[in-house]
């Protein structure tokens, strides 16, 4: 068959559809570029580029006019000079050039020189190894004559090229010299200038480089369309995080985090203004804690301060963690809502679905955290919790979980989870065993139906009054259980054994609010008479103490007076015998006080703030719930055949102890109390480990909708209290809103499910609803801690422990201890700070600065400057310099003592420098108390309240008080040993006889896994490390016999030298020694036996402390004993006389050693001799002692 | 006892002033010398020169009869040359509450035993006048130069005798010194807390040291004793000469006042501030006497 044209199909149309679809093509082409061109980065990258070059513009600007001010006349004259030397070049050309030429010749024989020399040196160097050969063989005498002849003429000739090449080299200086002269030194002139516009030409070149890069014609054209596609200026920047992995449900998969590709100015310094000075479009702007934030040491060894994120030089670097693990949210993302930013309210949610379309994206896991709960990853790694102070929320919810004891039911922690670990904490509710022998049964019941009803602050949550048990219908068997959970805890109390009947009668009740005032119970506890506005304004603050109960209504506790009395004085005398480790310390007090503070206690009236209603136990409707919930929990044991029978054998009485026993065993008391019967009871909540990252289809959410919108919706959006963000995030069913409302509203999760159909009466939810449950703002505080255990494994490179210091490490633990037994009620960790703002009027706020220098400066009269201040300088007849006020802020710590009208004084506890005088401690400064910035101190509530208070009413002076109050802790790492810290912790004994309170023994440790031990050594380290110093031993050098021997040779008699100082010197006038009494009498005793100091004290502190006591604690009794100038101090031995630093350190050794001295003394017989040998009973009146060699006057009665 | 020497000079130095107090003084119960206020005698002397009735800056002239009062309190502030004395009395209004003696505590040491230590928060004496209030004008319009060096030459005595401070309450001028002394057989501490001087130096038996004052403050200080918790004292340390202490009777007297309106400020330890801590306005009249008598209300005395 004849080929033909005719085709299968129509030639045209298919010319047709080819360019149909070729224009298609084409167009998908376009739009496919186009689309890849427009990615919203690549737009938000452009915008960067043009935001980067005006910030550039800025800059340079900047600099030029920085230059400008500071070097422009430099500029000027350097550039004259440069010009004249141009001309000076011009007119000297002929003899440059002719300098030139000879320089070239110079330059040629020098080389030549060179040359020769080096050729010489070979030679030598092979005629000497000829000598050598010879020599070996023994040919010595050819080897003499070879040497005499051949080597000695080579070595002179080298010698020759030597000098010859030295002066060519000399002459080949000159010549270059005098062309630079020619020049008019040109090449310096123009390295000076480069040095004077340096900072303006740095810019201009990354402007250059940048220009190259993204915005010059270049960058231009490779950022067409299209063109785009092979080297364009936008780019996506990723940080790859390979050990840093992200679950994804099956693989651990790497981490790669994009963020920096539209956060382009995230890492720079600078960034946080956009150009003109107004604050950055959020997407650009620079870390908020890109400089600030962290301390760091830099290559010197200096402390510098660093950013916190994102800084390379600080803890979190960005290219070593990336942003995802800390923010959540998708790091792969480049797209708004791709990478699951998350709004932090409905208001910025409306903003984002206007401006960026976005919306949630339900199918990512981990979306990022919104502002509220940014804190809480920060226990993905810091499972110590107390190690990131700076996240002020986590910490307010961890204390909180802590101190409401969610752990009672909830494990957090514990064996084979990763995160923190809160398994020591303790229970936080009263030993039950013996509750019997305390409260009335009566009272106990309404207080289990509503404990907040009498005391609104409580730690004990509701576990009824709650929305799925407060139905009319449902009373009868709340009633029921209420009385059998009381039946059951008054039938298994026993009595406590080592309670005993008070050995004293009260005294009168006036002085037992005055001990109570006196003894410290205002540091943990609130009273209504101790009421805030009992106390100066200054100071109420410190009378809210809340950290035990609130005493008011106490007793309405007590079924008789007679009970309570015996109760409570013997719980106040030693708390432990009731409940071993109560956070209730052991005061160290007398019968007699615990006996009046128990009195004074019981005449206040107490009363239910609040009625509870609560049908009588033997009420006919509690009687008919009591029988239903036997049924139902018979019905579980028994057959249904067998269960009529049963419920009709039991007594009253045994209903109530078995449903009291179930209910005990249903709702979990036996988490938070201790309870005979529930001893191996495990927890009945939810672990919390890896909650925060509990899938939500998880949850139980129930009819939550429902309820929510069935509640009355209030003025401020709210419905039942849940607010418009949280209503939001429960219909979207989230892991917050889950939280938010089982926090706040625990039960409501059983609406419309109560119906006994639905869920039986205990098979209903029992979290039960805490006293914060209304206030969003500690509720959100605990969900930052419960959203950040996500329980993700972290590899071991990103945790604190490789790379903190133990030192970090402990003074985290320890904050948790302070914690935990309220240190800070008593004692101050941090003085009040004092701050005048940077640009401040410098005279607003030191009103009397002038004098305080001068005061300040005549002080150092008294001070070893050279030994303990080399810095500093003192000369009686020189003025005290003080430079102008350069406008910068500055910070002062200390103790406010008085204030006269608006002068408030401030004794400094730490130094400070200002306008480059230096205050040293117990230094003052006066302030203007209405425009100084006041920070408050850390801890001290109690000693603040009770010293102001007796100031005001006694005229007393406030300083002078502290001397009987709980010492402040600064400083003590570096005063006291750790090992005996850690000893008196555990048996605190009296330090300074004559204080207001003594130190009270805390019921340390939680169990044999956690003993008493470890707290006491964490508490003990937490002063050295935060004070730098070492722990946990310290090593004695002052104890060394080297040293002692060093001692003795150098001052003969040493410690005996020093015995003779404290003995006849003013130490024994307030101080016993042993068992020797002061001299100024029992009641004046105010110093610590220096029997105790050498296990005590550091030996630097106690240098220090003998040397000017002050300096130390500013407002201390002790007067300094020794001066530095000045008279001798009495009872200075010959070999140390007008040597006042030995003196000191004679006294320090001595006491170091003191165990060492007493023996030498009795072994020298001198003791007997010794005024303070002779014991003296405290209640004698004393005799001036026959002083050592009858010198009566120094060691008699002082 | 390092300084013992000095003991003996002070006393021979203080005769010749004593005798000067005597006569310039019209108190018949021989030399009254004011406790806080020890001057020199050749300055005394320089100061009569220039001004014909200035005596010693702060001494009391005893006995002076209550004169009318000048009305004093006016409400322009009056301009004037030339100096005046000032003078008058502080007493009681009310009963006095009569403070029992202190309390010593356990075995005290005998040496402070030998006598009842008194209570000198509150020191009553004939006609309910007040012995240690101060009355000082803080800032004076002008300052007289005699009365000025005579201040700040003057050397003060602090002693500790039988375990109490005496004076109670002294006042002294920037540039002075106070010589603190120890009588008793037992050591003592001076810890003042005095702003701008304050000090606490261990002063042992028949010691004697010197403190300079070199700042002032604006309100009297308290000094203690810490060994013996009973002991205190106050001092007002002033950089102009214009105070005195009351004595038994009540009665003071500053001389070389500028003439015209001061403000001026009545400190007693009971009630802290009889006036307002800024001052009063008080007229002196120039070249003449101006009596202004001040009152304590009992009922505010601090108990």
């Amino acid at each position: 068959m004849p080929a033909n044209e005719e085709t299968y199909r129509s030639q045209t149309t298919l010319h047709v559809v080819f360019a149909i679809s070729s224009i298609a093509m084409t167009l998908a082409i376009v739009w496919m570029i186009m689309a890849d061109h427009l990615r919203p980065w690549k737009q938000v990258q452009r915008e960067f580029h043009a935001i980067e070059h005006e910030k550039l513009e800025e800059s340079k600007t900047e600099k030029l006019a920085e230059q400008k001010t500071k070097n422009q006349s430099s500029i000027t004259e350097v550039e004259a000079k440069i010009a004249a030397a141009e001309q000076l070049a011009i007119d000297n050309s002929r003899a440059i050039r002719q300098k030139e030429s000879e320089l070239k010749k110079l330059d040629g024989a020098m080389v030549r020189l060179d040359t020769e020399k080096k050729f010489q040196k070979a030679e030598l160097d092979s005629q000497r190894s000829l000598y050598d050969g010879m020599i070996d063989r023994g040919e010595e005498r050819e080897a003499r004559r070879y040497t005499d002849s051949v080597i000695v003429a080579s070595e002179v000739k080298l010698g020759e090229l030597t000098r010859k090449y030295e002066l060519a080299a000399a002459s080949l200086g000159s010549a270059r010299k005098e062309i630079n002269g020619l020049k008019g030194n040109i090449d310096d002139l123009r390295k000076e200038k480069d040095r004077l516009t340096r900072e303006a030409d740095r810019v201009e070149r990354v402007i250059v480089q940048k220009d190259k890069q993204y915005y010059g014609i270049g960058a231009l054209i490779r950022g067409l369309p299209g063109l785009d596609l092979a080297a364009p200026p936008t780019k996506i920047q990723q940080i790859s995080l390979p050990e840093l992995t992200i679950n994804y449900n099956f693989k651990d998969v790497p981490r790669y985090d994009r963020c920096m590709t539209c956060h382009q100015g995230i890492d720079r310094i600078g960034y946080d203004k956009a150009p003109g000075g107004q604050p950055m479009k959020s997407v650009y702007a620079a870390h908020p804690f890109l400089t600030t934030g962290a301390i760091t040491i830099d290559p010197s060894g200096k402390e510098v301060e660093a950013g916190l994120y994102v800084d390379s030089n600080g803890p979190h670097g960005l290219n070593r963690i990336g942003c995802t693990i800390c923010h959540g949210g998708n790091g792969s993302g480049t797209d708004f809502t791709y990478s699951s930013h998350e709004p932090n309210d409905p208001h910025e949610k409306h903003e984002w679905e206007k401006e960026y379309s976005w919306r949630e994206m339900h199918h990512w896991d981990e979306p990022m955290l919104p502002t509220r709960f940014l804190e809480s990853s920060c226990i993905k790694c810091h499972h110590q919790v107390t190690d990131v102070p700076q996240a002020t929320k986590l910490q307010a919810g961890f204390e909180r979980i802590v101190k409401f004891g969610c752990t009672g039911c909830h494990t957090i922690g514990g064996e084979g989870s990763f995160g923190p670990d809160l398994t020591d904490e303790r229970q936080v509710g009263p030993n039950l065993k013996h509750i019997g022998s305390k409260v009335s049964k009566e009272w106990t019941a309404k207080w289990i139906k509503n404990p907040h009803a009498f005391r609104p602050d409580t730690r004990m949550p509701r576990f009824y009054d709650v929305t799925n048990n407060n139905k009319e219908a449902d009373q009868p068997k709340v009633a029921a259980e209420v009385h059998s959970m009381a039946h059951y805890l008054f039938a298994k109390s026993t009595p406590p054994v080592e309670f005993v009947e008070p050995p004293v009668k009260e005294s009168g009740t006036d002085k037992g609010k005055e001990l109570f005032l006196q003894k410290g119970c205002l540091a943990c506890h609130a009273h209504k008479e101790t009421a805030p506005e009992s106390f100066p304004e200054s100071v109420r603050e410190f009378a809210k103490a809340n950290f035990g109960p609130n005493l008011s209504n106490i007793s309405a506790k007590f079924a008789s007076k007679e009970n309570g009395q015996k109760w409570l004085a013997n719980w106040i005398k030693a708390p432990e015998a009731y409940h071993a480790k109560s956070l209730m310390p052991n005061l160290q007090l007398s019968w007699q006080d615990s006996v009046d503070i128990a009195a004074w206690i019981l005449t206040i009236p107490g009363e239910w703030p609040k009625e509870v209603k609560l049908a009588g136990e033997n009420d006919p409707e509690t009687k008919k719930g009591l029988d239903e919930l036997t049924r139902l929990y018979k019905s579980k044991l028994v057959s249904l055949s067998e269960l009529d029978g049963a419920v009709a054998a039991m007594t009253h009485d045994e209903k109530l102890l078995f449903v009291g026993e179930k209910t005990i065993g249903r709702l979990g008391c036996f988490g938070c109390h201790n309870i005979a019967g529930f001893e191996s009871y495990k927890p009945i909540g939810t672990p919390l480990n890896a909650w925060g990252a509990k899938s939500p289809t998880k949850l139980d959410y129930g009819h939550i909708t429902e309820y929510l919108s069935d509640q009355k919706l209030s003025d401020d959006e709210t419905r039942d209290g849940t607010d418009e963000y949280y209503q939001e995030k429960l219909v979207e069913h989230t892991r917050s809103g889950f939280l938010y409302q089982k926090l706040h509203r625990p039960r409501s999760y059983d609406y419309k499910k109560t119906d006994e159909d639905l869920k039986a009466w205990d098979e209903r939810l029992r979290m039960p609803q805490f006293t914060f449950a209304d206030d969003p703002k500690a509720v959100e505080e605990v969900m930052t801690f419960v959203l950040g255990l996500t329980g993700e494994k972290i590899a071991a490179k990103y945790l604190p422990k490789s790379y903190s210091t133990p030192a970090k490490f402990a003074v985290a633990d320890g904050a948790k201890l302070l914690n935990r037994h309220n240190c800070t009620g008593c004692h101050v960790l941090e003085m009040p700070k004092f701050s005048l703002a940077k640009g401040t009027n410098f005279e607003e706020v030191f009103t009397d600065f002038a004098t305080n220098v001068k005061v300040s400066y005549n002080a150092r009269a008294s001070d070893y400057l050279s030994t303990f201040y080399p810095k500093l300088k003192y000369d009686p007849k020189a003025e005290p310099v003080v430079a102008e006020y350069m406008g910068e802020a500055i910070t002062i710590e200390g103790m406010p003592i008085g204030q006269f009208e608006d002068d408030l004084t401030v004794q400094l506890w730490k130094q400070v420098t200002i306008r480059g005088h230096t205050f040293n401690p117990s230094d003052t400064l006066t302030l203007n108390a209405k425009n100084v910035i006041k920070v408050p101190a850390v801890g001290g509530d109690f000693a603040w309240l009770y010293a102001t208070m007796v100031a005001e009413q006694s005229g007393g002076d406030f300083g002078a008080l502290w001397n009987r109050l709980p010492p402040p802790l600064l400083r003590e790492g570096k005063k006291v040993q750790t090992p005996w810290l850690t000893a008196f912790f555990k048996d605190p004994y009296v330090v300074r006889p004559a204080t207001n309170l003594r130190m009270p023994k805390f019921h340390l440790g939680k169990d044999d896994k956690y003993p008493a031990e470890i707290e006491a050594a964490g508490l003990a380290n937490y002063f050295a490390a935060k004070d730098r110093a070492e722990f946990p031993y310290q090593s004695i050098p002052e104890r060394e016999q080297g040293y002692l021997a060093k001692q003795e040779s150098d001052h003969p008699g040493y410690l005996n030298g020093g015995w003779s100082l404290m003995t006849k010197g003013a130490c024994i006038q307030c101080h016993a020694i042993g068992q020797y009494m002061p001299t100024g009498g029992a009641a004046v005793v105010n110093g610590p036996n220096l029997r105790q100091v050498a296990n005590r004290f550091r030996p630097e502190y106690l240098a220090e402390w003998l040397a000017n006591p002050k300096r130390l604690i500013p407002y201390t009794a002790m007067p300094q004993n020794v001066i530095p100038s000045g008279p001798e101090a009495p009872g200075a031995p010959k070999s140390m006389t007008a040597q006042p630093l030995v003196q000191v350190k004679a006294i320090r050794d001595t006491l170091l050693n003191y165990v060492q001295t007493i023996e030498s003394q009795m072994a020298a017989g001198v003791a007997k001799a010794e005024p303070t040998a002779t014991p003296k009973p405290p209640e004698a009146p004393k005799t001036p002692g026959a002083g050592a060699g009858g010198d009566g006057g120094d060691g008699g009665d002082r | 006892m390092t300084f013992a020497w000095f003991r003996n000079s002070l006393i021979l130095s203080v005769t010749p002033l004593a005798l000067v107090v005597t006569l310039s003084g019209c108190g018949g119960e021989g030399p009254n010398v004011d406790e806080a206020i020890i001057v020199s005698a050749p300055d005394a002397t320089t100061a009569t020169k220039s001004a014909p009735d200035a005596t010693t800056p702060a001494a009391p002239s005893a006995g002076a009869t209550p004169a009318a009062t000048t009305p004093a309190a006016s409400t322009a502030a009056v301009t004037a040359e030339g100096w005046g004395t000032l003078k008058g009395r502080v007493s009681l209004k009310g009963t006095d509450p009569k403070f029992p003696a202190l309390g010593l505590g356990e075995n005290p040491s005998p040496v402070c035993t030998t006598q009842p230590i008194p209570n000198e928060k509150l020191v009553v004496g004939a006609d309910n006048g007040i012995k240690y209030a101060i009355v000082y004008i803080p800032k004076p319009t002008k300052v007289n130069e005699d009365a000025k060096k005579a201040a700040q030459t003057a050397t003060v005595v602090f002693d500790q005798d039988k375990c109490v401070f005496k004076p109670h309450v002294l006042a002294a001028m920037t540039g002075a010194k106070i010589k603190i002394r120890s009588s008793d057989a037992v050591g003592h501490n001076v810890d003042s807390k005095v702003e701008n001087n304050s000090m606490n130096s261990a002063i042992g038996s028949g010691q004697e040291i010197d403190v300079p004052l070199t700042s002032a403050a604006r309100r009297p200080g308290l000094v203690i004793c810490d060994i013996h918790s009973w002991m205190t004292a106050y001092w007002l340390i002033l950089d102009n000469p214009y105070f005195a202490v009351t004595d038994e009777k009540g009665n003071y007297e500053i001389k070389n006042v500028p003439a015209g309106t001061q403000k001026v400020v009545v400190w007693q330890e009971g009630v802290t501030f009889v006036t307002p801590t800024s001052g009063q306005d008080i007229v002196v009249a120039a070249n003449g006497e101006t009596t202004q008598d001040f009152s304590v209300d009992a009922a505010k005395v601090k108990k």
